[in-house]
């Protein structure tokens, strides 16, 4: 049974790697007013060109690089749409994830079945021997790669930019009420811009997480909605990059559960399981299971709408247009 | 008592024009070190102007400014808080999800001499940049300890904005004022959302920073306020200055004369003096919330009856918007109960209202009372959609419909398809009224039905509606213009701060203590309140009556 | 913001005032022209030549075969666009149509397998409970903004997910004997009877009656009056009795009522049998569809053409050329962006505004 956890743990950890880092980018963005439902579109091009690079150069680190460039200039798209042509972020966010991912499918398809220089598991220097006998995460963190440990590294980093800096103080004014950020002399355009680039920035790592670090292959539907559920992690998230890593984790071990589920009879672990069987056959069904990102988040979104103060949910002015009064 | 101060600011000439209206006509006077100043005027009489291009929002068309000496040139808020000059709105601009001291701090570092600047030097890349991923936040936070201490503020720097109450926002608001070393302060309404112990505070602290050499300009239309807390004051009244004057030295009398005029009454039309008997509308106790879920409206006996217009004279927002939409079912009553005919409709939603034939003009006509992509057809039969057929609508008796009120109401558009949000003003809100009045409504509830038109349309309006009541519609109006009030009723009230603080008929009104009532110098309620206190406890003392 | 020069400008973005008729009238030919070249280059990179590629690409619809190709695609596309117009008009946006395809095809399946009835009964009684079932699971993003507000979007979006993991379910479910990749097949009374010969089937009909549904939806009825007068101040609306749950659910759940209706077309009219992912992108080409077709329930037609031949067209440039099939996709996208650039253009312009360099912001002169 232990072994069994054990998988499941060491397929969930890295497998939430492009959740959260996807996560995180939409989140940066939506901070500061700007709908970002491109994120599947940004992850599907980082990563066919983290893929690419790395296929060319070998380096799978040059790949993460280039991910992150070419997420971040896909992602521009969204920035000179949804801020300075003041255009419906939700149809521009969509239509880029659609353009994304056609895109990619369609110049992708030479390189769909290659193997490229990917990432290889990583141990930490000196603690990692320890860490890797760790109980139940010890497998995990065994098959971790350098850009799953990346993503949890990067969380207290964009943790204090959010919360610690001016920067981010601003970020969280222009996302609330750009109108008295504007009055505050912040210039919402560039913040905007700024937050707006960073989420593809995030996304680009996504994407390259999913190609050469968690999949490490290509194909056409290689990112298969992860960037929807993003989306929706932000939800959950509550715009929190340190609730993102629970949520992430949270619906990477979903995940694991759902791909191992042929293997693994849940029911054997749970009491009453002769009585109530059926029940847990249809609890753990592996296609019941993959809905369940879903459900959690319209469970949330309810929940919070109901019980949290309008003022602390979402940024109040998400989705909006800004434009200075008077023009 | 009082020492011969320095004009720290002079305000020389201001004239602002708007199509249609001078805001500012030669607006002059001083500001003296120090000082408490009132601002003191109706609606509309040029104190927001007048300030706005103080603050640097407006610019002016001519005339100057001048601070301790140097002229001033004003083209953004910037500017205005460069020179010393920190206004806290009537509508705060926080961030609710950022703590006070964030609040505060914000945009700061986009400012000449930023306070919480880090020792990064200038000639390091991107240094600007730089800075503002650093935080060095321990000076600000020093500054902000500061100026609390020294003020009297009570208030902690690390608590969430959404946490405070209302008057602890407006402290954070004069602290980012002070925070940006302002000088002059100028309040706009600043008691509109206070509790009467929270503005006694308020004006305390406003005698401490005055006592430390701030100047205070305090924009307001209450009286007592002007009495008590100014040292001088200027009253406004259509754009002009009418005076400026030592408070000691005036009376509430005098004051509100200036405030409101000695305009001649106008001839009220030969009207068919009547007795009005059966009630169309009629409300008991009623109490209401705004936006905030601030009480706007107080425990309010009314009733309208029919063939009657009701005046509601005040300044807004002493509850009229809440009272309005109270009665036709566009707002949830907290308490009360509201009466339409002979049914009790508390509390029910709008379209019980519409079924009961009652008829609403709004005050924001763009955003309440039109679907501005929609053509002036459909708008004219937005209430009444029904009976132009439950499930099929009939256009083409809607057509005529449409045609009949443009025509009645001289709505002047090339035809009835073209879009609402195409209407002037005036135009807008004769198809409104149309609308509203053709139903034939047993009882019409106008909140500023006049207000920002042009002089025919207004004309035009206020013939209409006379000519409604002719056919016995019960009509509550509500309105700032005194002398529409004056001109228009058979009945007057006078709402202040969610109650109704007198009540007279048109003929015995005076303009001038109308006035008193409309800025809370007088108040029947509180003095008739009193009076049975009195009674009360003279009765219990005796036990016998007085 | 500080030109190379050292001059200073300040750049800003205000409302057109009035765009002149080489902006409104130019604006979507820029749109069609601009879609087409980056679609060209697209094409190009493949090693195609792309004049060849659109030649084909439209010539291909004109044959006899071709053209009802493209009539099989619009009626999935223009029932889908319909179901997001309709709430598009109350100011809702519907994402789910795929949601409503999917719960239609799987409802159709369902009684197309386990109820017995004589053909053409079978038949309506497929598309009816499609429609219904399509209908109700579109009350929930429908009552949860109505009731507390919550984004239909979000909800729309994530009911779409689900319903294409319960589709897989579904086919497990109602599985055949042959494999796990498809249910059971239809019976040939369940299949929707197809028409002169080509595999123009039931749905057509369907199609053309929802269409003038809707069309005397929106110009007739007083539903749809209310609809509109929503759409355009959902509070002065509210103001004159118009009940925003009746507008809210009752065009959500019009959206889902097509959407399923799109679905049950696609499975008892094309595939005969329940198959995973058999509604590919229709919920997102919608959105595009009833985005170009704001304005009328015949724009939407209209725009359900244009991307149906877009489709087929594509499909045969495939087949004949090997431009991988993702290229719809492409000009999809394209096709929206631009057709939202030129809009953007059309009612903004860009300021650019030189700052003399003498003036300091903050004049103070010595009196």
């Amino acid at each position: 049974m232990t072994g069994a956890i054990e998988s499941i743990i060491g397929l969930a950890i890295p497998a939430a790697t492009p959740l959260l880092l996807g996560s995180v980018g939409a989140l940066i963005s939506e901070r500061s007013g700007v709908l970002n439902l491109g994120v599947e579109g940004i992850m599907a091009v980082g990563a066919l060109m983290a893929f690419i690079t790395a296929g060319v150069t070998g380096s799978p680190w040059l790949g993460f690089l280039v991910a992150l460039l070419s997420g971040m200039v896909f992602a521009s798209i969204l920035a000179i749409f949804s801020v300075s042509l003041k255009s419906n972020q939700v149809i521009t966010g969509v239509m880029l994830s659609l353009l994304g991912v056609s895109l990619t499918t369609y110049f992708g398809r030479p390189w769909t079945g290659k193997s490229v220089a990917t990432f290889d598991s990583y141990t930490v220097p000196i603690i990692g021997q320890y860490l890797v006998e760790l109980p139940f995460l010890g497998q995990g963190l065994m098959q971790s790669t350098p850009i799953d440990y990346l993503a949890i590294v990067v969380i207290p980093v964009v943790w204090y930019f959010l919360f610690r800096t001016d920067i981010g103080m601003e970020i969280t004014a222009v996302g609330d009420d750009p109108e008295t950020a504007d009055t505050m002399s912040i210039n919402v355009t560039r913040t905007r811009y700024l937050c707006v680039l960073l989420s593809g920035l995030f996304a680009g790592a996504a994407g390259a997480a999913v190609s050469i670090s968690f999949a490490e292959l290509w194909t056409s539907n290689l990112i298969n909605n992860r960037g929807w559920i993003a989306v929706a992690l932000v939800i959950v998230s509550q715009w929190d990059p340190v609730r993102a890593v629970g949520g992430a984790y949270l619906f990477g071990l979903i995940y694991a559960m759902q791909f191992r589920a042929q293997s693994v009879d849940f029911a054997s672990f749970l009491p009453m399981a002769s009585d109530i069987g059926p029940v847990y056959d249809f609890v753990f069904h592996p296609v019941i299971m993959s809905t369940y990102p879903f459900v959690i988040t319209i469970a949330v979104l309810v929940l919070t709408t109901r019980t949290t103060r309008k003022e602390l949910s979402a940024p109040q002015a998400l989705a909006k247009q800004y434009m200075r009064e008077g023009e | 008592m009082i020492e011969n101060r320095r004009n720290i600011l002079k305000i020389e000439g201001i004239v602002k024009r708007f199509p249609g209206v001078v805001a500012n006509d030669h607006v002059s006077f001083s500001l003296q070190e120090g000082e408490i100043h009132g601002l003191l005027g109706e609606n509309g009489a040029g104190k927001s102007t007048l300030m706005k291009i103080l603050y640097g929002l407006y610019a002016a068309d001519e005339g100057e400014i001048w601070m301790k000496g140097q002229r001033l040139a004003l083209n953004s808020p910037k500017d205005a808080i460069q020179a010393g000059i920190g206004m806290v709105h009537q509508h705060f601009k926080l961030i609710p999800r950022l703590t006070v001291l964030e609040n505060i701090m914000l945009g700061e570092r986009k400012t000449e001499e930023p306070r919480s600047n880090s020792r990064l030097p200038d000639w390091v890349p991107f240094s600007g940049s730089m800075r503002a991923l650093m935080t060095n936040r321990t000076e600000s936070r020093e500054r902000v300890d500061e100026l609390i201490d020294r003020y009297g503020f009570d208030i902690d720097p690390s608590e969430a904005v959404w946490e405070l109450d209302v008057g602890e926002r407006q402290r954070v608001e004069i602290l980012k004022a002070l925070y940006r070393d302002a000088e002059v302060l100028i309040l706009d309404e600043p008691t509109a959302v206070l509790s009467p112990a929270e503005s006694r505070e308020l004006f305390g602290m406003l005698q401490k920073l005055t006592d430390e050499g701030l100047t205070v300009i305090l924009i307001t239309h209450k009286l007592e306020e002007i009495l008590e807390h100014t040292d001088r004051t200027t009253v406004l009244r259509n754009g002009k200055v009418i005076d400026t004057v030592q408070t000691g030295t005036v009376s509430k009398a005098g004051l509100a004369e200036m405030m409101v005029g000695r305009d001649v009454l106008f001839e009220t039309e030969n009207r068919t003096s009547m007795v009005f008997e059966s009630p169309v509308a009629e409300v008991q106790d009623l109490r209401a919330q705004d936006e905030r879920g601030i009480e706007a409206v107080s425990g309010l006996d009314l009733t309208v009856h029919e063939g009657e217009i009701v005046g509601v004279a005040g300044v807004s927002g002493n509850g009229q918007r809440e009272l309005a939409e109270c009665l036709v079912g566009v707002r949830k009553s907290t308490a009360g109960r509201i009466t339409i005919g002979d049914r009790d409709l508390t509390n029910r939603p709008p379209r019980s209202f519409v079924d009961a034939d009652v008829s609403y003009i709004p005050e924001d006509r763009h955003k309440h009372g039109c679907t501005p992509d929609r053509s002036v057809l459909e708008n004219a039969i937005l209430k009444d959609s029904d009976s132009f057929g439950r499930i099929l609508i009939d256009y083409d008796k809607a057509r005529e419909h449409a045609e009949q009120i443009v025509e009645e109401f001289d709505v002047r558009v090339p035809n009835v398809d073209t879009q609402a949000k195409n209407l002037s003003g005036g135009n807008l809100q004769k198809l409104i009224c149309g609308r509203e009045l053709k139903r034939d409504p047993n009882f019409l509830v106008a909140n500023q039905p006049t207000r920002g038109i042009d002089v025919g349309a207004i004309e035009y309006i206020r013939e209409v509606l006379l000519e409604q009541r002719e056919e016995g519609t019960g009509i509550l109006l509500i309105s700032e213009d005194l002398d529409e009030i004056l001109q228009m009723s058979d009945r007057i009230v006078v709402l202040y701060e969610g109650k109704i603080v007198h009540e007279t008929d048109a003929e015995t009104a005076d303009k001038e203590t109308i006035g008193q009532y409309i800025t809370g110098s007088k108040n029947d309620d509180i003095e008739n309140r009193d009076s049975d206190a009195e009674r009360e406890s003279a009765t219990d003392r005796s036990g016998v009556e007085a | 913001m500080k030109l190379p020069n050292g001059h200073q400008v300040e750049v800003s973005i205000s409302r057109r005032r009035d765009p002149s008729p080489l902006i409104r009238y130019g604006i979507p030919v820029f749109t069609i022209v601009s879609s087409l070249l980056f679609g060209a280059v697209a094409i190009s990179a493949v090693g195609v030549n792309p004049v060849v590629a659109y030649v084909t690409m439209f010539t291909s619809v004109l044959s006899w075969y071709g053209a009802s190709e493209v009539v099989v695609r619009m009626i999935p596309l223009l029932l889908a666009g319909l179901a997001v117009y309709v709430p598009l008009r109350a100011g809702l946006w519907n994402i789910g149509a795929g949601a409503g395809i999917y719960a239609g095809g799987i409802t159709a399946t369902a009684v197309g397998l386990y109820v017995s009835l004589p053909g053409p009964l079978l038949n309506i009684a497929m598309l009816v409970s499609a429609g219904l079932v399509g209908g109700a699971l579109m009350i929930i993003p429908g009552y949860l903004r109505a009731r507390w507000d919550i984004n239909e979007i979000l909800v729309t979006l994530l009911l779409t997910f689900t319903m294409v993991q319960f589709n897989g379910y579904a086919i497990l479910l109602m599985g055949s004997s042959e494999g796990v990749q498809s249910s059971e097949t239809l019976s040939a009374l369940a299949e929707f009877p197809r028409f002169f010969g080509t595999r123009i089937h039931l749905g057509a009909v369907v199609a053309v009656l929802a269409l003038i549904a809707v069309y005397l939806l929106m110009n007739r009825t007083r539903f749809g009056f209310e609809i509109l007068n929503f759409g355009s101040n959902p509070e002065a609306a509210r103001q004159s009795g118009i009940s925003k749950y009746k507008i809210v659910i009752g065009t959500l759940f019009i959206g889902g009522l097509l959407s399923g209706l799109a679905g049950a077309g696609e499975i008892a009219g094309i595939q005969s049998r329940l198959v995973p992912n058999f509604s590919p992108g229709f919920g997102f080409t919608a959105i595009a569809i009833a985005l170009i077709g704001r304005n009328g329930a015949f724009q939407v037609l209209f725009a359900s053409l244009f991307f149906a031949v877009v489709y087929i067209g594509a499909a045969n440039v495939e087949l004949v050329y090997s431009v991988p099939f993702a290229i719809v996709e492409i000009i999809e996208a394209v096709v929206i962006l631009f057709f939202i650039a030129g809009e953007g253009i059309r009612r903004f312009e860009l300021d650019v505004r030189s700052i003399p360099q003498s003036e300091d912001s903050s004049e103070v002169v010595n009196a």
